[in-house]
């Protein structure tokens, strides 16, 4: 079975994704063999403080982890409509609302930071969506007894040591 | 007085203590880590030597020689679980303990206990039990260093005791475990010269082996059999297997044993260990026990069975090798009690001191604290050596017993084993001390022929599942716990570089990818 | 032999045999440990 799902474009390829970690590994050999799509809320906010000047607004795009509620500011980015099996899809576990609300908080710290003002800033939801990142489940192999995983950023190309 | 002999237990000594000079030079005390585990660099052959000489001690000269004196070939059933002792520890909690105890962050044995069943009261219990019994332990090595010591150089025992005494507390004082372990090497090589070379003049003073065992079955035929002089232990196979598993099983609860274990140079090193710890054990645990079976011949009527290997040695060498072979003696007993001493110190101020006195303790002031405990332990040690001091062997054995049967199951089950939780570990710990000491105290081995550490290990080992399992569902193992036991099972590297270039902004999805992984292996 | 009951001689030697044949046993099978943090 397979789902319809808006992912984030323009990703890393299977081989992209195993000659990023060969860089730092001499003497191992990495095969990616598997994509898993992590799901996010995405939210382009603008957010608009009024000072002695006029009103003065800041846009932000930022991505809320649907599973653990964690946000970050992202880079804009390009959709892609892709077919995906249900075993390489992560499941959200976070309601939209619950998103956009941890997102405001996130944002409005962010824009008070920028500001150094104590204001309350208005928001206005630009777009909104539920949006896919694709990972490479990389697997480092050497003289075959030995073996461990990364995890490899589709997109951006940062990875992380899988324990399992 | 024999000035040969001095002389070289004098030259003896000046090299271990410029051992440790040398140590020290080379920055082993320049912080905590350094201290203790001498900043895990210990390669096979030292973990080895190290962990062979450690546990051996003064109880191999004294006590052993003084078992097999009195009850003959039995007393090799010690011998046949010690023998094992070091590859059974190596290979069943080596690689894993290493590996563990670094993912956790643990410096000391009972700091990774905690770490492993995390609760106050496992540090509390773990931390108390030690310090106790080790500090009772290193009381057996004071007695077997101040008597070997009177014996040979005429004086009187008083001042040989407080001469051992203080090289031993100023060398651990000077350079921690690294000064401790190099030392020990150098004193394991010095103690296999000394042993074999003493069984070699046995066996030809007495005519060969073949010729000695004749002799002794026209003495008393028993001696020979494996129930002991005069058949005291026929059919006690509860008593048996103690004394097989004493220094085979009941070794994996000595933490000043285990520690060396997370000291390793890499995880790896065990494999190499456990052949270097299984070919030295060969050589060197049945020496002690024959020599004292043929003192039996050579020294029929010894006051002091303790100090039958002393007296084979004076009588059959020339004075120059007994030199060297009291140094070896001195070695053994030297090496046990400075590991004892470190690691007393080492769990009295990391965890009690730091834990339950000062939390916001500087390392500086730990280490202090470490320092003063080695020194009260030595004038205390030293009081009690004095008025009144018990046997070698009975001090070592029982110490073992209980420590064996407290730790034992705790240390192998934070490896091997999922399901042991913290209500059980300190349920095995408790059960373990206590049932043993009881067993020894009541005089209940003689009794029901079952020896104190049969019966605390089965009781601790029982203890340890049953109670983690009715208690499963109330204090489960935390998953970090077991997905640091997870990685620990794992045979496999990863490349250091990798994982220093590792972005860990993507932890949280690493961990949510990571059980859905999980999940799907499980179905 | 060498003088002993064949019990004893069991004792004396057995044991030492059985931990040569059980230390064979850990080197054969922990051979894959070797590679193991092999980086450093």
């Amino acid at each position: 079975m397979t789902h319809d799902r808006m992912a984030i474009a323009g990703g890393l390829t299977l081989a992209e994704a195993e000659s990023v970690v060969a860089s730092t590994s001499e003497g191992w050999t990495f095969r990616a063999h598997r994509k898993i799509y992590y799901p996010y809320f995405w939210f382009h906010l603008r957010y608009t403080t009024r000072t002695l000047l006029g009103n003065s607004s800041v846009r932000l795009s930022c991505l809320v982890d649907t599973r653990t509620g964690l946000t970050s500011t992202t880079d804009p980015f390009e959709l892609e409509r892709v077919d995906v099996n249900a075993g390489a899809v992560l499941g959200s576990r976070l309601a939209e609302d619950d998103a956009l609300r941890i997102a405001h908080r996130y944002g409005a710290h962010a824009v008070l930071h920028k500001r150094k003002a104590l204001v309350v800033p208005d928001v206005t939801v630009l777009e909104r969506g539920l949006v896919h990142k694709p990972f490479w489940i990389v697997d480092g192999r050497k003289r075959r007894q030995s073996s461990f995983r990364v995890l490899v950023d589709g997109v951006t190309g940062a990875f992380h040591v899988l324990r399992h | 007085m024999n000035t040969t002999v001095l002389a070289f237990l004098v030259l003896y000594y000046v090299v271990v203590l410029g051992i440790g000079l040398w140590a020290m030079r080379r920055g082993a005390t320049d912080d905590l880590e350094g201290y203790f585990l001498g900043g895990r660099e210990v390669g096979p052959l030292v973990t080895a030597l190290t962990l062979q000489s450690t546990s051996m001690s003064g109880y191999m000269f004294l006590g052993a020689g003084s078992l097999a004196y009195t009850t003959g070939y039995w007393s090799l059933w010690f011998a046949a679980g010690d023998i094992g002792g070091g590859v059974l520890n190596l290979s069943i909690i080596g690689r894993r303990m290493r590996k563990l105890s670094q993912i956790m962050g643990s410096l000391t044995s009972i700091e990774y206990l905690e770490a492993r069943y995390p609760s106050p009261v496992t540090r509390l219990i773990a931390a108390s039990l030690t310090v106790f019994l080790l500090a009772f332990y290193v009381l057996a090595q004071f007695i077997a260093g101040g008597k070997g010591m009177a014996l040979v150089t005429g004086l009187e025992y008083e001042w040989a005791l407080l001469i051992a005494l203080a090289i031993i507390t100023i060398y651990t004082l000077l350079g921690g475990y690294l000064a401790v372990a190099y030392t020990d090497l150098f004193q394991s090589l010095i103690m296999l010269v000394g042993v074999l070379w003493v069984l070699g003049a046995a066996l030809v003073h007495v005519g060969g082996f073949t010729a000695a065992n004749q002799t002794l079955a026209e003495i008393d035929p028993t001696i020979l059999s494996i129930w002991g002089t005069g058949l005291g232990f026929e059919g006690q196979w509860g008593v048996v297997a103690g004394a097989v598993l004493v220094f085979s099983a009941g070794y994996m609860g000595w933490p000043h044993v285990v520690t060396r274990h997370m000291a390793m140079k890499r995880p790896a090193t065990a494999r190499l260990a456990g052949a270097y710890a299984t070919a030295w054990n060969l050589l060197f645990v049945s020496a002690p026990y024959l020599v004292g079976i043929l003192a039996i011949l050579i020294l029929p009527n010894l006051d002091d069975p303790e100090l039958a290997i002393f007296e084979v040695a004076q009588t059959l060498l020339p004075s120059a090798v007994t030199g060297i072979v009291m140094a070896a003696i001195m070695a053994a007993i030297m090496s046990t009690a400075d590991s004892l001493l470190l690691q007393t110190g080492s769990i009295a101020s990391r965890d009690l001191y730091e834990r339950f006195i000062n939390p916001r303790a500087s390392e500086q002031q730990m280490l202090w604290v470490s320092r003063a405990l080695v020194l009260a332990i030595g004038v205390i040690g030293y009081l009690v050596a004095l008025i009144e001091p018990p046997a070698v062997a009975f001090v070592v054995i029982f110490a073992t017993s209980v420590l064996g049967s407290a730790f034992a199951p705790a240390f192998v089950c934070a490896v091997w084993w999922k399901k042991a939780n913290t209500p059980g570990a300190i349920a095995s710990m408790v059960t373990g001390a206590v049932t043993s000491v009881l067993w020894e105290l009541a005089g209940l081995a003689a009794t029901t022929t079952l020896a104190p550490v049969t019966v605390g290990l089965t009781a601790s080992t029982v203890a340890i599942v049953v109670v983690s399992l009715a208690t499963r569902r109330s204090s489960p193992v935390p998953t970090y716990v077991l997905a640091a036991m997870e990685e620990t099972a794992r045979v496999g590297p990863i490349p250091e570089r990798l994982i220093a270039m590792s972005d860990f902004a993507l932890e949280p999805e690493a961990t949510e990818i990571e059980s859905l992984l999980r999940g799907e292996e499980e179905q | 032999m060498f003088g002993l009951p064949l019990s004893t001689s069991l004792l004396v030697l057995g044991f030492p045999l059985f931990w040569i044949l059980y230390t064979i046993g850990f080197l054969l099978l922990t051979r894959n440990w070797d590679n193991e943090g092999d980086e450093r």
